[in-house]
């Protein structure tokens, strides 16, 4: 016991020093995030009447937010497959840096989803026991469960792991290996019920489509390898931490696949609803095209395509793939262009007309942008001082000595 | 042995850097109080919310004393927050053998809005935002493609050449997708058929809002504002009493008129005679002689909502 | 002295506006109102010819609209009797009793009136009902509801809900 309490404190104490470059990036974050609880602060004292929602679009850029970032919660499976059920040593080397970006991922969607609700004070009546939950029958309170679970599944894993290694030990497979196998399929398991949240309202013609789903887990697979394809590059860089070239080559091969497997879902999607031309194509021609002059995301969405398309001709195009700096280009315009499409490309629409016809926009209010930076601002905090502990364990700088 | 070696090693590793741990450990408690200070708009959120508020329990669990008490509460609460000391709250259970169910005679309808109207002042609707539980639509003839339809027409006269009028307010489906979807039960459907929500217990996510297809929920953003004049003093606890801020609201028939026999407050100020109202379970009541005799349908019969807000034709 | 101006006032004031005030013709009691007089159809239509032709209504009528079908007045005024209402079969009855005279061509109203399913009832769905008879929305003489100016649009906390241009064709 003692000796997990020394581990906790001298892996925390990691996050306390570091170069200046760190400082000032744990500034600029400081600073961002006060910008955010200010904000938010604000919201809960006026209530959600400062964001731009309305009963017509009842749902804005916290939901586009929390539902994308699912997303990159669940693409820590994309290293944990290969590293485990493929043996990849390269992957099986960072696999743990996934996983942390899962955690930071998994508390910025809970942030994004309290920063969502009127009555942030009932949070209590969601809690099982005290509250009163209603599963199975709401695809939120499954969320819920699965976040949560999802959250302690890989704060689980990777605890364990890193004691283990600052111990020196081979973790014991028995504590180790079925929380790999239920993190896989946990992984998948979040971000289906987050499609199912949209996927089951049959008011909802927009959503209200199989492919939803499937369309989540390939965007995710795409922006989550691509994430971390630059995040690994940084590590490298700046922690001197030996990232292998064949683990970014894992992940863009990961990522070529999934974008191109998204940007064929996105077109099934757009034929169904263009070609069948039913009632229902409302919302799908004001996203793309417009509806009775309302088009505020029309330039959005085509800038989304003009991305996931570019990123996709650059990862299949080894010449172009294969060097860092076009790879990156890719990483970085898949990201975008997926946080469009999927945020604000799937959720705004949907209200868009209301079921009832009537054309109301969106956008968010100052307010609601400045909450979600923040957000933004605490997931990258939460990462990079988890990285931080981490990366000295990982190097050996930071171990218990227990050679007599 | 063991420990003492680890304690060497951690003295070592403290005393290299223990002048930058400092400046880390001090700037994280700058960056943390900053963030404190941020939030201090939030102290303000607990001004009017009182404990016994904070930790009520939900309606189905409340015995009949603590729901005296809260009924209580919440005619003090108006009278301070809108300065009206008539104000009764009262709690109508379901009457056994009671369905109810709204019919709806389109070709009746002149779209003159009296009922949306008349919805907003019996049920004490934000008054600052227009909100009411009703929307009467326009459509042209020979269409019922609701997306096809507007809200917001304004002619001299109704009802105008060319179209007919569809007010829309909530189904009351049997098979309901907002009770469905919202995480805490904090809306139901009850005995007599009205889907009601316990303003006391929802958590605002809106996602029965979501999932309504008929647009028949209303989210309260700022706490409703109504002139002290214009309340309405006879209150239901599941129906009409001000909505706290942060909750959704709906169309509840009426319940703290219906549950006592009267018609709902849209039907007395429907002035052409459109809407109607009873009990389905009774084979005498205008409702049953409509479903029997009429050419009836629901809206987006293909979801399986299946509603008990039908529409008629002459 | 002053209570004789007074009741000079009260007889020239009556006299004059009863004269000059606007006709109010109840359909409902068959009355017709002028200022504070109040007659009976019987008053005038004593000394009043008949005359059965369609024709630019005059005097009192003047300002009466009648486009009820091919109908005229004397297919539900009784002729004679001008304070009563005629059945088909000859029979008088008393304004109040209207219904009777719609009911006798519009039948299948009248059942779903019975039936409360045609008309305004307001009270009690499952009490006291305050019924409200034929002639109480529908002018007798010109029976389709008249138009009226809607109230205002909906909103929400932003301001009116516009919808563009409505258009029917897809581009």
């Amino acid at each position: 016991m003692k000796q997990y309490l020394t581990f906790c404190k001298r892996s925390i104490s990691q996050i306390f020093v570091g170069s200046n470059l760190y400082f000032v990036w744990l500034t600029l974050l400081t600073i961002v995030m006060v910008i955010g609880a200010h904000a938010y602060a604000i919201q809960l004292r006026d209530g959600l009447a400062v964001t731009n929602m309305t009963d017509e679009v009842s749902w804005g850029v916290y939901i586009a937010n929390f539902t994308f970032i699912v997303g990159m919660a669940a693409a820590a499976v994309m290293m944990v497959i290969p590293a485990y059920l493929y043996n990849n040593k390269a992957l099986k080397e960072v696999v743990l840096l996934g996983e942390l970006l899962a955690i930071a991922s998994i508390i910025m969607c809970l942030l994004f989803v309290t920063a969502d609700l009127g009555r942030p004070d009932r949070f209590w009546h969601m809690i099982p026991g005290i509250g009163r939950f209603n599963w199975p029958m709401s695809m939120l309170s499954w969320d819920v469960i699965v976040l949560n679970g999802y959250l302690l599944i890989n704060a689980h894993i990777c605890g364990y792991s890193f004691y283990c290694m600052y111990r020196g030990v081979k973790p014991n497979p028995w504590f180790y290996t079925p929380f790999i196998f239920l993190s896989i399929f946990w992984a998948v398991s979040i971000h289906t019920v987050t499609a199912f949240l949209y996927s089951g309202l049959g008011g909802r013609p927009f959503w209200n489509s199989a492919v939803i789903a499937p369309r989540f887990l390939a965007s995710a697979f795409a922006a989550g390898p691509g994430f971390l394809i630059l995040t690994l590059q940084i590590i490298r860089k700046v922690a001197d931490f030996p990232v292998k070239q064949e683990a970014l080559d894992s992940l863009r091969k990961i990522m070529t696949v999934a974008m191109v497997i998204n940007l064929f879902l996105l077109g099934c999607e757009v034929f169904k609803e263009f070609y069948t031309d039913s009632a229902h194509v409302a919302s799908a021609e004001y996203l793309f095209f417009g509806l009775h002059g309302a088009n505020a995301l029309v330039p959005w969405i085509w800038t989304a395509i003009a991305l996931n398309v570019s990123a996709t001709v650059i990862l299949l195009v080894p010449y172009l793939a294969e060097k860092s700096n076009f790879l990156n280009l890719a990483c970085v315009m898949a990201f975008i262009g997926i946080w469009i499409e999927k945020g604000m490309g799937l959720i705004i629409p949907g209200f868009i007309p209301t079921p009832i016809g009537q054309l109301y926009e969106y956008s968010p209010s100052m307010g609601e942008i400045q909450v979600c930076l923040g957000i933004w601002a605490a997931g990258f905090m939460i990462y990079t001082l988890m990285v931080k502990m981490v990366i000295p364990i990982y190097k050996g700088t930071v171990q218990l000595e227990t050679t007599k | 042995m063991c420990e003492d070696k680890e304690n060497k090693v951690d003295k070592a590793f403290e005393s290299v850097t223990r002048r930058d741990f400092i400046k880390g450990v001090s700037g994280a408690l700058a960056s943390t109080a900053a963030l404190g200070a941020a939030m201090t708009p939030a102290l303000d959120m607990g001004k009017d919310l009182s404990w016994d508020e904070f930790y009520q329990q939900h309606y189905q669990e409340l015995t009949v004393e603590q729901k005296e008490k809260i009924f209580k509460r919440i005619e003090q609460k108006v009278k301070t927050d809108y300065g009206v000391d008539n104000a009764n709250v009262q709690d109508p259970l379901p009457q056994l053998g009671v369905e109810f169910a709204y019919a709806l005679n389109l070709s009746k309808c002149i779209g003159c809005r009296g009922c949306e109207k008349a919805c907003s002042k019996e049920n004490n609707s934000d008054r600052a935002s227009g909100m009411s539980n009703i929307r009467v639509l326009e459509l042209d003839k020979g269409s019922i493609n609701l997306e096809k339809s507007s809200q917001s027409y304004n002619p001299e006269t109704v009802p105008q050449e060319g179209k007919y009028y569809m007010p829309i307010q909530c189904h009351q489906c049997q098979n309901a997708p907002c009770v469905k979807v919202c995480p805490v039960q904090a809306t139901w459907q009850e005995k007599d058929g009205i889907v009601v929500v316990d303003y006391n217990w929802c958590i605002g996510c809106r996602y029965c809002e979501a999932a309504c297809p008929y647009y028949a929920r209303r989210f309260n953003f700022t706490t409703p504002e109504i002139p002290a004049e214009e309340i309405n003093p006879d209150m239901g606890y599941l129906s009409n009493r001000p909505r706290p801020k942060g909750v959704v609201e709906k169309c509840t028939f009426c319940l703290h008129r219906t549950r006592n026999g009267k018609y709902p407050a849209c039907l007395e100020a429907c002035p052409t005679g459109s809407r109607k109202f009873g009990n389905i379970l009774d084979p005498e009541s205008e409702i049953n002689y409509i479903i029997k005799n009429k050419r009836v349908f629901v809206l987006k019969e293909e979801l399986n909502t299946q509603p008990r807000f039908y529409y008629f034709f002459d | 002295m002053k209570l004789k101006t007074k009741l000079y006032a009260a007889i020239f004031s009556t006299l004059c506006m009863g004269l000059h005030a606007n006709t109010i013709i109840s359909n409902e009691k068959l009355t017709l109102n002028k200022g504070s007089f109040k007659l009976e159809c019987m008053s005038c239509h004593r000394t009043v010819e008949k005359n059965f032709k369609k024709r630019k209504l005059i005097g009192e009528h003047e300002k009466l609209t009648v486009n009820h079908g091919k109908m005229w007045c004397f297919s539900c005024h009784d002729e004679t009797d001008r304070n009563k209402l005629k059945l088909i079969d000859g029979s008088l009855v008393d304004s109040k009793d209207a219904v009777q005279v719609c009911a006798q061509c519009h039948g299948v109203v009248k059942r779903d009136w019975d039936a409360g399913v045609h008309g305004k009832r307001t009270g009690n769905w499952n009490g006291e009902k305050n019924i409200l008879a034929c002639i109480k929305c529908h002018d007798p003489h010109q029976p389709p509801f008249q138009p009226m100016k809607p109230f205002s649009p909906p909103r929400n906390r932003f301001g009116p809900i516009k919808k563009a241009v409505h258009n029917n064709a897809h581009h």
